[in-house]
């Protein structure tokens, strides 16, 4: 499983690695069932504290998408979680208010914007 | 059972020149502490006072819950301490530093030393005064972790190092949390490697403590409002009960507070209606450098 | 407590050594009064009318180093030290045994190897006194320090001890009208008490290590370059529970010790050009540490050429000089003797410094270097007094006021260390060339 985190980012370490583990399950490169490597293993391969790998581990199981089993490891869920859309909207609605400060910051008009939008979903299908 | 225990720190190297005034720390098991602050803001200061080497002038401090200034041979055997600086005699050999230090500590893990030596890799007839710095601070880091301190006071343990050499630096102290668990206060100014190692963040300024939470938390509850410059926003700013700190720039002004982005969008959108207020979580060297930088 | 000594490896090389010397010393002494070799004037030499003044005056000199030298168990431990578990109080007792041992030791045996060498009878009590009265003003300022006592201020009072016996000592100096030692003793005393107040930071902790002071660097420093022969082998000091010296080379003590001994056996045999030999392969030796040492604080490249040029070619030059002297009958080598006692005082200091001084403190340069340059002037000054036409102005002077001769020895040894100070530490001043 490639991981990459980015110290230097806003976003915790061990939230990137929420996403992360969440969007390879979502694309598929993580199959339901497949065994995850144990949260020291990551830890040392990350080069991150491995209380953070824990408490993401930790999050992602509360979330429903793995599931420890006694002795066994760590392993992605046969069933995944509904996606909470309620949630995702709030997250987007935020994303989208900074998104339209930093245009307004910057005089650009919110056609420019969707223009932008449209040309990155475009990039993103193909 | 807190491991390292400050209480109403106070110390000055000179009468008229203080460096901890009232300081209040409490560190606990397991944590992975981050300490930040500005050169001379006291935390290699700290770490000496933990370890007994100077004396406060008001305040008192627990190490395991014994006093340094009283016990300090028994403080000394369970805390690892990496000095800033190089302190080994620098004609003595690696294998000479070693034999000392073994004979020094009882409860010196040689199977741990033998690991480590290989990894870093070191020669053990070089001299340390003909190590490269980097493998100085290995050396350095070998020594204050084979002896499987309960704690660890690392002070600029990156420091100087290049970016290989930090990695391996880091690498090595993440297997040591990952085996041994132990307790770590760390001083850096890479806040790279902080976020990389640290679960809890104490950031000293003026003599006693700026911030003082989980690293998760910092991301996630403080922001930085950015807005077009005016004397009037910054004084509204500054009024605010959630701001911590007020920079101003050329055309900007630069604002710590408290709260989620949200929140604060909101609050700001309310108490500073005509200004257009960005606020962002930023990563933990931006609020380092707003909370300490200067106007400019 | 015995036992604790015996396992102290680094007890089995440096005691032996300090008594060994101490021995040498009663018998150059003692045959240097018989002789009556220089003309009485030298401030470096005896009268054996006046053995108790004399012996004071000269061993003033000594004593106001060695007292500054244990300024350095008031640095109970460097800062590598204070880091490790190392318990201060037992290092500190430590060193106090092994000052003990060597110096009492050495003040015994001096005074017994006087006594038997000298053709005259000598009180043997006014001998002891003088000779061990070095030792107990050693002594005292460390025995207070084991007292422990703190100021409110963190400070402690027994650090002023040295000064308090200064004082005492300038006072009974006066009372026996010497003049010259009162004076120096009372300088050194305001010295003392003025770094003490100065230059000693406020959150003094005793003993648990205190910060370094610039002071107490410089005289660990000191003697960092005393030992320092061929490699940098710190000395730190034992552990009671360890068998080994921690950090110290084995091989820097077997060099010491057996420079020691031919240093001893030149004196028995009461060679002038041995002891003059011995002297200059020493200053030599001593020279060159402070030459690297000094390269590397200033950061210049040493280099053989270097080294050649400021270390070995003043000692050649020392030794060809007193060749010709000797040969068209100027002056006879007599004179090393007054070279062979200044050399015992730096070794003695070197001794104690042996023990106490730190790991890879820097700053000191200077001070060793006016030591080394200072004490070729006390050879050349002790050298000139029997010169014909130099010695007809020291005896001049001598006629004016006795003290005058000392005190124009002093203000010339000062004058001529300052500036040959200003010249070793310019960096244009030594040629820079290619390092090897």
């Amino acid at each position: 499983m490639q991981l990459q985190i980015n110290p230097a980012d806003a976003v915790p370490i061990y939230r990137q690695i929420v996403r992360q583990v969440i969007k390879a399950i979502m694309a598929g490169r993580l199959e339901p069932g497949e065994k995850l490597a144990s949260h020291r293993d990551l830890a040392g391969l990350l080069v991150v504290a491995p209380l953070t790998v824990k408490k993401a581990y930790d999050e992602l199981e509360r979330e429903g998408w793995i599931g420890t089993r006694r002795g066994r490891g760590t392993f992605v869920n046969d069933v995944q979680p509904d996606i909470d859309v309620e949630a995702v909207r709030q997250r987007l609605r935020h994303t989208a208010r900074q998104l339209l400060t930093d245009a307004a910051l910057a005089d650009l008009p919110l056609t420019e914007l969707i223009e932008l939008l449209r040309q990155l979903d475009q990039e993103t299908r193909s | 059972m807190n491991l390292l225990e400050c209480k109403d720190l106070h110390f000055a190297y000179a009468p008229k020149a203080p460096v901890l005034t009232g300081l209040d720390l409490r560190v606990a098991q397991g944590q992975v502490v981050g300490l930040l602050g500005s050169n001379g803001a006291g935390k290699t200061t700290l770490m000496h006072i933990a370890l007994g080497m100077l004396r406060p002038q008001r305040g008192a401090t627990r190490v395991f819950g014994i006093d340094p200034l009283v016990d300090p041979v028994q403080v000394k055997q369970r805390v690892g301490f990496l000095s800033e600086q190089q302190l080994l005699p620098p004609g003595m050999r690696v294998r000479a530093v070693l034999d000392f230090h073994r004979q020094l500590f009882p409860t010196w893990d040689k199977a741990l030393e033998h690991d480590l030596l290989e990894r870093f890799p070191l020669d053990l007839r070089t001299r340390v005064a003909h190590l490269s710095k980097g493998q100085a601070r290995q050396l350095g880091l070998l020594c204050a972790v084979a002896h499987r301190p309960e704690l660890l006071l690392l002070d600029e343990p990156a420091g100087g190092l290049d970016p290989a050499a930090r990695r391996q630096f880091l690498e090595a102290s993440i297997q040591l949390l990952n085996e041994s668990g132990s307790t770590i206060v760390f001083s850096s100014h890479h806040m790279t490697d902080v976020e990389r190692m640290a679960d809890r963040i104490v950031l000293l300024d003026g003599g006693g403590l700026l911030l003082d939470g989980a690293l998760d938390e910092l991301h996630e509850q403080y922001v930085v409002a950015v807005l077009p410059g005016s004397g009037a926003n910054a004084q509204k700013l500054a009024d605010l009960h959630s701001c911590l700190r007020v920079r101003r720039h050329k055309n900007t002004v630069h604002a710590v507070l408290r709260g989620t982005s949200e929140a604060v969008g909101v609050s700001l959108a309310r108490e500073l209606p005509e200004a257009h207020a960005a606020c962002q979580h930023v990563p933990l060297e931006e609020l380092f450098v707003e909370l300490l930088g200067v106007d400019s | 407590m015995m036992g604790f000594l015996l396992k102290n490896d680094l007890l089995r090389f440096t005691v032996p050594a300090m008594w060994a010397l101490g021995l040498v010393y009663g018998v150059v002494m003692a045959d240097s009064a018989n002789k009556d070799i220089a003309t009485g004037f030298g401030p470096l030499t005896i009268d054996p009318n006046k053995t108790f003044l004399e012996w004071m005056m000269v061993n003033t000199v000594m004593i106001c180093g060695l007292v500054l030298g244990s300024m350095q168990a008031f640095r109970v431990a460097t800062p590598f030290q204070r880091t490790l578990p190392i318990d201060a109080r037992a290092l500190f007792w430590e060193r106090l045994a092994v000052t003990l041992a060597g110096v009492l030791g050495a003040s015994l045996l001096c005074s017994a190897s006087f006594m038997l060498n000298y053709d005259h009878p000598v009180h043997p009590l006014q001998l002891a006194l003088s000779v061990n009265a070095q030792s107990l003003i050693v002594l005292v300022p460390l025995l207070f320090h084991s007292a422990r006592v703190q100021t409110a201020k963190g400070m402690p009072w027994y650090l002023f001890a040295p000064l308090l016996v200064g004082l005492v000592w300038s006072g009974v100096q006066l009372g026996m009208r010497s003049y010259w030692p009162a004076t120096l003793w009372l300088t050194l005393s305001a010295a003392l008490a003025w770094s003490i107040k100065k230059r000693l930071p406020r959150s003094f902790v005793l003993a648990h290590g205190s910060r370094n002071s610039k002071f107490g660097d410089a005289l660990s420093t000191l003697g960092d370059r005393l030992c320092d022969l061929p490699g940098l082998g710190p000395a730190l000091t034992l552990d009671r529970s360890l068998r080994q010296p921690l950090g110290l080379n084995p091989r820097h003590l077997i060099i010491f010790f057996s420079l020691t001994l031919l240093l001893g056996v030149v004196a028995l045999t009461r060679s002038p050009w041995g002891g003059l030999l011995a002297v200059v392969l020493l200053q030599m030796a001593w020279f060159s540490r402070c030459a690297i040492g000094a390269g590397r604080v200033a950061h210049l490249p040493i280099t053989r050429e270097r080294l050649f040029r400021h270390a070995v070619l003043p000692g050649l030059a020392l030794l060809a000089a007193t060749a010709v002297a000797d040969m068209a009958g100027w002056w006879t080598p007599s004179p090393t003797w007054p070279a062979l006692l200044v050399l015992w005082a730096f070794t003695w200091w070197q001794l104690l410094s042996l023990f106490a001084s730190p790991a890879g403190s820097l700053s000191a340069l200077p001070v060793s270097k006016l030591v080394a340059t200072g004490s070729y002037l006390i050879v050349v000054t002790g050298m000139a007094f029997d010169h014909e036409r130099l010695g007809a102005l020291a005896r001049w002077l001598t006629q004016q006021s006795p003290d005058l001769l000392y005190l124009a020895a002093a203000v010339a040894w000062l004058a001529s260390v300052l500036i040959l100070r200003r010249t070793f530490l310019r960096a244009d001043s030594i040629p820079l060339t290619a390092s090897s």
